[in-house]
């Protein structure tokens, strides 16, 4: 009986249990506070944060080699969670604010100016090419697209990276406004942008079609993201398959979530996350995420300019994807200026274009470093 | 700066200028495949927008203001003429259609072009001498309805034995 017992003592995780892994576990905790709590991203960080208190409780031994977490995991090394995501999100999206009025889609390319300007950045703090891409990708505010690249480029700071774009995804509410106050003025806060024109579904059945092959020949390499988008939006708008576009975009959409969020979690083992790198990962996060910011606002003001007072800056903010959060900034900062102005539609047509314009330059950087 | 880049490259050997320049290459490569990406997608989409758009909801057509004048009587006369030819018109085979014209060969037919000559003259007479219209339209049918129905229950008092209001 003692012997059982004592055999049961010494085969619990106690005894492996160092302070390492109860610094993780507090972090896995404290993810899922801030989903549950604090209601930042729920939908991610609640299974991110399980997924680093699983793969943190020593013996268990989840994420070790034929581990329930290590299969799942092959989803997102082998690149196929997040295209799965994309399909979904494809599926939930409506093109028609960017489609109704396409010069937002350079708004969605000027707030990519993060992710190149911080690779530079990583670059000259010692990071290798294809870490200092991962990095970079972090200013798409796109948790797929940094998940797709890092995982091929630099899965070693697959945790760090996806840790810092869903967390900064969350704060989005409070990094961009100050940017976006101190970027513009009171006038061009102020103004009201003209409706947006209806839009036909003949138009919104041919853009995907447009983009997918567009995308497809200039940048091969981003096809597996852009691609999937533009399979779940034109199972969407075709509406003769509402069968496939409901399961793509909840069903399947909801379990690779779950897998993908919790072996994303999973790979922050206290080994490969508590590194002066991770400190610096997280703040060059920041840096991206602000840097493109400033790009799509900037290219706003120069739109407002040229337009001669007809685009609101405050949407250029949105371009830098996190899809719908930072529309909804736009919106918000918009409206505490002038109440009767709604700038969220007009924000959406960034927002979206950031999503393509993210996933672009994933394949760029895949391309020159994969 | 320059003397601090100089400084840092002096400090590193040639690499952090070497990694600056990779760094500004890469970034001006990638803006600009990003840029012309969704600059295309851009063009494209303005030609298809003006391709495809929806057109805008059209205009309601003016609807044709009978004139009176000289010519007109010669006018409704065709307009009535071209009435009763379509009520003349051949109707289906059959039995009931048989029926139906030994029906309206009679009678009815009489009824029909009236109500036709009645309807465009009455149009013409509004066109001609607008008037106030009353804050209830005038109904012919309804008016009808509430006649009978005074009618009738007149003519049931009148068969109703007596009986002393209260009992």
């Amino acid at each position: 009986m003692s012997e059982q017992l004592q055999k049961i003592i010494q085969g619990s995780a106690f005894a492996e249990l160092t302070l390492a892994h109860v610094l993780m576990i507090t972090v896995g905790c404290f993810l899922i506070y801030l989903a549950i709590v604090k209601k930042f991203e729920p939908l991610l960080l609640l299974p991110i944060g399980f997924g680093v208190v699983l793969a943190n409780i020593p013996v268990a031994e989840l994420m070790a080699e034929g581990g329930l977490l290590y299969w799942l995991y092959q989803g997102v090394k082998l690149g196929i969670y997040p295209p799965l995501i994309f399909l979904g999100v494809g599926a939930m999206t409506d093109f028609g604010p960017l489609i109704a009025n396409p010069k937002t889609f350079l708004l969605g390319a000027a707030a990519q100016l993060g992710i190149f300007t911080t690779f530079m950045g990583a670059l000259l703090l010692r990071f290798t090419g294809p870490e200092a891409a991962s990095i970079g990708i972090i200013g798409g505010a796109d948790g797929p697209t940094a998940i797709f690249l890092t995982a091929k480029l630099a899965p070693h700071l697959l945790g760090p990276i996806a840790v810092a774009a869903y967390s900064y995804m969350a704060l989005v509410p409070i990094i961009q406004p100050p940017i976006m106050m101190a970027l513009t003025t009171k006038e061009e806060r102020e103004v009201v942008m003209e409706q947006l024109r209806p839009v036909s579904k003949r138009e919104r059945v041919i853009f995907p079609m447009i983009v997918t092959i567009a995308c497809g020949l200039i940048i091969p390499q981003a096809l597996s993201l852009v691609g999937m988008l533009m399979l779940g939006n034109i199972l969407r708008e075709s509406g003769v398959v509402d069968r496939l576009a409901k399961t793509a975009q909840d069903a399947l959409m909801n379990i690779i979530v779950i897998f993908l969020a919790v072996t994303v979690g999973a790979t922050t083992r206290a080994d490969a996350f508590l590194t002066p790198q991770t400190l610096g990962i997280i703040a060059l996060g920041l840096v991206a995420f602000s840097i493109g910011t400033v790009g799509g606002v900037l290219l706003g003001k120069l739109m407002y300019r040229l337009t001669g007072g007809k685009v609101n800056p405050l949407i250029g903010s949105a371009g830098v994807s996190a899809v719908p959060m930072a529309a909804r900034v736009s919106q918000s900062v918009g409206q505490k200026c002038n109440p009767r102005n709604f700038l969220l539609m007009h924000a959406m047509g960034p927002n979206v274009a950031g999503v393509i314009g993210s996933a672009v330059a994933a394949g760029v950087l895949l391309a020159l470093f994969g | 700066m320059v003397a601090w880049l100089l400084a840092a490259s002096i400090d590193t050997g040639d690499t952090f200028i070497e990694e600056l320049i990779a760094g500004l290459e890469v970034t001006a490569i990638g803006m600009s495949v990003v840029f012309s990406v969704l600059i295309l997608l851009f063009f494209i989409m303005v030609v298809i927008g003006r391709l495809f758009a929806e057109a805008p909801a059209a205009q309601p057509q003016a609807v044709p203001q009978v004139a009176a004048g000289a010519g007109d009587e010669a006018e409704l006369a065709a307009d009535v003429s071209a009435d009763v030819s379509a009520t003349e018109a051949p109707l289906p085979a059959g039995d009931f259609g048989a029926v139906a014209a030994d029906e309206l060969a009679g009678e009815q037919l009489v009824a029909v072009i009236s109500a036709a000559v009645a309807a465009a003259l009455d149009q013409e007479a509004r066109a001609a001498e607008p008037a106030q219209r009353a804050g209830q339209p005038h109904s012919p049918v309804r008016a009808g309805w509430v006649l009978s129905g005074r009618i009738e229950r007149l003519t049931a008092r009148d068969r109703m034995p007596y009986s002393p209001r209260g009992r």
